[in-house]
């Protein structure tokens, strides 16, 4: 040792922390940093997305377990048309295109319904994962797979599916052409299996179905007090609405009839809070939120064309890549046009060779929460009719990029997981923990020809619940609501139930006695998420808050449909594409009315002057559209904050605004002088609040962008943003000033706008024309042409044609994939 | 071989390896590509030049690969995007990727001069200490 220079030890300590240092950042990453090892490999990271990019031009590829050839034909913008010449190599060849173009979007739906997102990024998402585990869309994927008998056609499709999509798991690691963010998250994708289809349908049921509407109820109950509840917050709408199937209904045999809300006690409430919170703390989309889809369907009789119109704009989040992958699927035994979701077979909107169809939420209360009993004397047993139940168990283990593996033990009782242990123990009962066996439903409806065969379809459809329209070529139009609506016998639904067993889930509603219609007199059919029935219909299907839509879209829609004329598939495209406003239509003249005698500065007239002359369209050019939503903000406002202040409510008040709108607007309409105006302690009526909310209006907007209230343009303030699904800012499309709001046909809610339309399609039957658009691109690749190449079409309400795969092959510029074994 | 020929061969095959482990997914082969050419190289500001210009090289030569088959004009832009610079300031992606090459060659190298330049003198005085004899030992007759 005494012949060791200092300074070189020292020169080699520093070499080796230095070599740790770069060896640890390329392995491991840092901070925001990938693996920059594995991400940054010229042959095998990030930068293969060149090479995939270049690899879409007409070639013959081999795939395993093919029986013959298949043919895929794509156009300039992407769209695949598959000809097959068994069924088994159609669902084959699907699940090679959605895995060719969209795997990691499919690895990261399957991770999300299967609690494995904390494997590839780490802790941070643990709480999703648990959330996941607890609520069970793992484990109903696995009830579903062994509820199909081995004749199913839906589980050949399945297994067919899953090997198309490791074929191109093993040909991409053969060819280190996996997506990119497998090499910036430095994991491989596990092989495919039918289960996972099953979850990432699982996905779609949660973001629709799964409701903390019972716990806003109890919240408000415990705050706001149970009369100001029972008012505001009541069954049946308050404000007028359009339902699609307005009665006369089946009478029920014993109409149960439905008490008032009781207070709840401490404990519950306290239990109530925290899962609230725990709720509310999960990403966008794990639960429901409101639905904002339009669909409706115009019968022959009333076309121009002479043939059945048919619309259908499903609202989702809006993201890149879309939840959308277009195609078109042919085979002996199946054709269908139109949209699928990656990781699932199957065209779930679109149109075979007789009939259309397309989706919008249902609505209906689909979760109930339970309080289960327990006590010390009796561990891991609750109460249930009477008796000590031992809770069944599940056990799981997540692994955790980074950290230990974590361990979850879920607890299941008679009504489904124990979903929270803080305070009180609550379970969740909810229709998406059943199994239903949408893909048969869906292999069916694509066979269907008539409407017969379209409905006979759709009874084992059971969540989520959907409203599916229909319109066929021989003129007919129909819709059916399909799905789950569970039935309690007595208790507050809405509110978190006792969960001894005299409020348990006793059946749902039977299938002929759902809301559906046929052949209308009126010829046409239309839902926008509104409750589909009038008062009169005999069962308890969810309260007017945030389970339904407050029916302004619906109300606008039938207002056009309802017309005395004939329609054309154009006026479909440009309702789809309405801004109107309709909330805005009724209040609006109120409004003018009311400031007419009220004394007024400058500025405050100059806002007159522009909301007096407004189409009550929300254009992006149009400052009465910014003056109209400022307003009704404030007067939401003036209402219900001093109330909201006074009792200490717990939710905010911003997220009731749906359902405050609609006793709102009935009160303005129908009741000015309602004790809500001056519930605050000032006696006041609507016109006091409305003069008050106007002067805010104007107050905050001159603040906000000048005080010439002509340059007051909607598209100022509001824009829309299609969000990169891996959160990375820089691949988002947006922001970008658009049209539209919250309440108007062409959905555009929030600042900015993150959600609306996500395929818009008009089929005319009489012309035999089908169009459609989606906002994205087929691809993931970001590099590709076919990232977000359609988001501009989209963008300027314009559509593309969809083409047959005869159709397809004939126009200039395709290209053909041959695949074989 | 000595002087600029043995920096030449040094970079030449460090740049063949390192390309060649990349393909196989084997990014981390710059740094023992590094640990060699230091050690083979004499002089230690000439092993890690040679060792950087390997590694740097065998990561950007793929790059230019890549350009000249496919166009890298929308990966850059996308590789910005995900990085979090405007599509304008791409190149960000390429100089990163060189510098992760480089930045492997060259810690290897630096490490495998250090413990050489700490352990040879060590060892020549171990060497020289075992070749003299003992002083003080006894004479056996």
């Amino acid at each position: 040792l005494r012949h060791i220079s200092i300074p070189r030890l020292a020169n080699l300590v520093a070499a080796l922390l230095a070599s740790a240092a770069v060896l640890y950042v390329s392995f491991f990453g840092a901070g925001p940093l990938p693996p920059l090892g594995p991400a940054f490999n010229p042959a095998t990271g990030a930068w293969t997305m060149a090479a995939d990019a270049a690899s879409l031009g007409s070639q013959t590829l081999k795939l395993a377990g093919l029986d013959l050839p298949v043919r895929v034909i794509f156009e300039t913008d992407g769209t695949a048309h598959v000809i097959a010449q068994t069924d088994h190599d159609l669902f084959l060849s699907v699940g090679y295109l959605h895995a060719r173009f969209r795997l990691f979007q499919m690895d990261l739906l399957r991770r999300q319904g299967e609690g494995r997102l904390s494997e590839v990024v780490g802790k941070a998402a643990l709480d999703v994962d648990r959330f996941e585990l607890q609520l069970g869309l793992l484990r109903t994927a696995q009830a579903e797979w062994a509820q199909l008998t081995l004749d199913d056609p839906s589980r050949a499709a399945l297994n067919a599916y899953a090997q198309g999509v490791n074929d191109r798991i093993d040909e991409a690691v053969r060819l280190h052409q996996l997506p990119a963010m497998f090499a910036l998250l430095d994991y491989r994708p596990q092989h495919w299996t039918p289960i996972d289809s099953l979850l990432v349908k699982g996905d779609m049921t949660q973001t629709l179905d799964f409701n903390d509407t019972p716990l806003v109820m109890a919240l408000l109950d415990g705050t706001l007090g149970s009369d100001l509840t029972n008012k505001w917050f009541p069954i049946l709408p308050p404000n007028a609405q359009s339902p699609y199937e307005p009665g006369p209904y089946p009478v029920k045999a014993t109409p149960a009839p439905l008490p008032l809300m009781n207070a709840m006690s401490t404990a519950e409430a306290n239990s109530v809070a925290a899962l609230y919170q725990r709720l509310a703390a999960l990403p966008v989309g794990l639960v429901a939120t409101g639905g904002d889809s339009n669909n409706w369907a115009v019968a022959g009789a009333k076309s121009t064309s002479g043939g059945a119109l048919l619309a259908g704009d499903p609202h989702l989040h809006l993201t890149l890549p879309a939840i959308w992958y277009q195609l078109s699927m042919d085979s002996p035994n199946y054709h269908a046009s139109g949209v699928s979701i990656p990781g699932t077979p199957g065209v779930l909107i679109g149109h075979n060779q007789h009939i259309a169809w397309s989706l919008t939420n249902g609505q209906n209360q689909a979760t109930f929460f339970y309080f289960e009993q327990q006590d010390s004397a009796h561990p891991n047993q609750y109460v249930s009719h009477g008796a000590w139940v031992k809770y069944q168990t599940v056990n799981y283990d997540i692994p955790v990029r980074g950290g230990a593996t974590d361990h979850l033990i879920v607890k299941l009782s008679s009504h489904g997981p124990v979903i929270s242990d803080r305070g009180l123990t609550m379970s969740v009962w909810w229709a998406g923990n059943l199994p239903s066996l949408d893909l048969s439903v869906l292999l069916r409806i694509g066979q269907a020809a008539n409407f017969k065969a379209f409905r006979d379809a759709l009874p084992d459809w059971h969540a989520p619940s959907q409203n599916f329209v229909y319109a066929d070529d021989q003129g007919n139009i129909g819709l059916v609501s399909a799905g789950y609506y569970p039935l309690i016998n007595g208790g507050e639904p809405w509110l978190p139930l006792d969960g001894s067993g005299a409020f348990d889930v006793s059946g749902t509603i039977p299938y002929d006695a759902v809301p559906q219609v046929y052949d209308p007199p009126g010829n046409i059919v239309w839902t926008a998420n509104q409750r589909q029935v009038g008062p009169d219909y005999p069962y308890y299907i969810g309260t007017a808050s945030n389970f339904f839509d407050p029916g302004y879209r619906a109300n606008e829609i039938y207002r056009v449909l309802s017309q005395d004329q004939n329609f054309s598939a154009a006026d479909m495209m440009a309702l789809q594409n309405d801004t109107r406003d309709f909330l805005a239509s009724e209040i609006t003249p109120v409004l003018v009315k009311t400031l007419a005698s009220a004394t007024l500065t400058l500025g405050e007239h100059q806002a007159l002057d522009l909301i007096s002359t407004w189409d009550f369209h929300m254009d992006i050019g149009s400052a009465g559209a910014t003056i109209w939503w400022t307003f009704w903000q404030q007067y939401l406002s003036a209402t219900f904050d001093p109330v909201w202040k006074a009792h200490n409510v717990t939710v905010a008040r911003s997220e009731l605004n749906k359902a405050l709108g609609q006793d709102l607007e009935a009160w303005t309409l129908t009741d000015p002088g309602n004790s809500a105006f001056s519930a605050g302690g000032v006696k006041r009526t609507a016109s006091d609040v409305m003069v008050t909310a106007f002067r805010a209006t104007v107050k905050a907007l001159i603040a906000q962008l000048g005080p010439d209230a002509s340059t007051w343009a909607w598209g100022r303030i509001h824009t829309r943003v299609l969000e990169n699904l891996a959160r990375i800012a820089g691949l988002n499309y947006g922001p970008r000033p658009d049209r539209g709001d919250a309440y108007t046909p062409l959905a555009a809610g929030n600042f900015p706008s993150t959600s609306g339309p996500s395929w818009r399609m008009v089929v005319d039957w009489g012309s035999n024309s089908f169009s459609g658009i989606y906002p994205g691109g087929q691809s993931e690749n970001p590099a590709t042409g076919w990232y977000s190449n359609r988001v501009d079409t989209w963008w300027d309400g314009l559509y593309a044609q969809m083409l047959s795969a005869d159709q397809a092959s004939a126009s200039s510029g395709t290209v053909t994939w041959t695949l074989k074994t | 071989m000595k002087g600029p020929l043995s920096f030449v061969v040094a970079v030449a095959a460090g740049v063949s390896v390192t390309w060649v482990g990349l393909a196989e997914g084997a990014w981390w082969l710059a740094f023992p590509v590094g640990l060699v050419i230091g050690g083979v190289l004499a002089r230690a500001g000439e092993g890690l030049v040679a060792a950087a210009m390997a590694g740097m090289l065998g990561w950007l030569l793929p790059l230019e690969m890549l350009q000249t088959r496919y166009g890298l004009a929308p990966t850059i832009a996308s590789l910005a995007a995900i990085v979090g610079v405007p599509p304008s300031q791409g190149f960000v992606a390429i100089v990163l990727t060189g510098v992760v090459g480089m930045l492997l060659g060259l810690t290897g190298a630096w490490l495998s001069s250090a413990v050489g330049s700490l352990a040879a003198p060590v060892w020549r005085r171990v060497v020289r200490d075992q070749r003299r004899p003992p002083a003080s030992s006894p004479e056996v007759w």
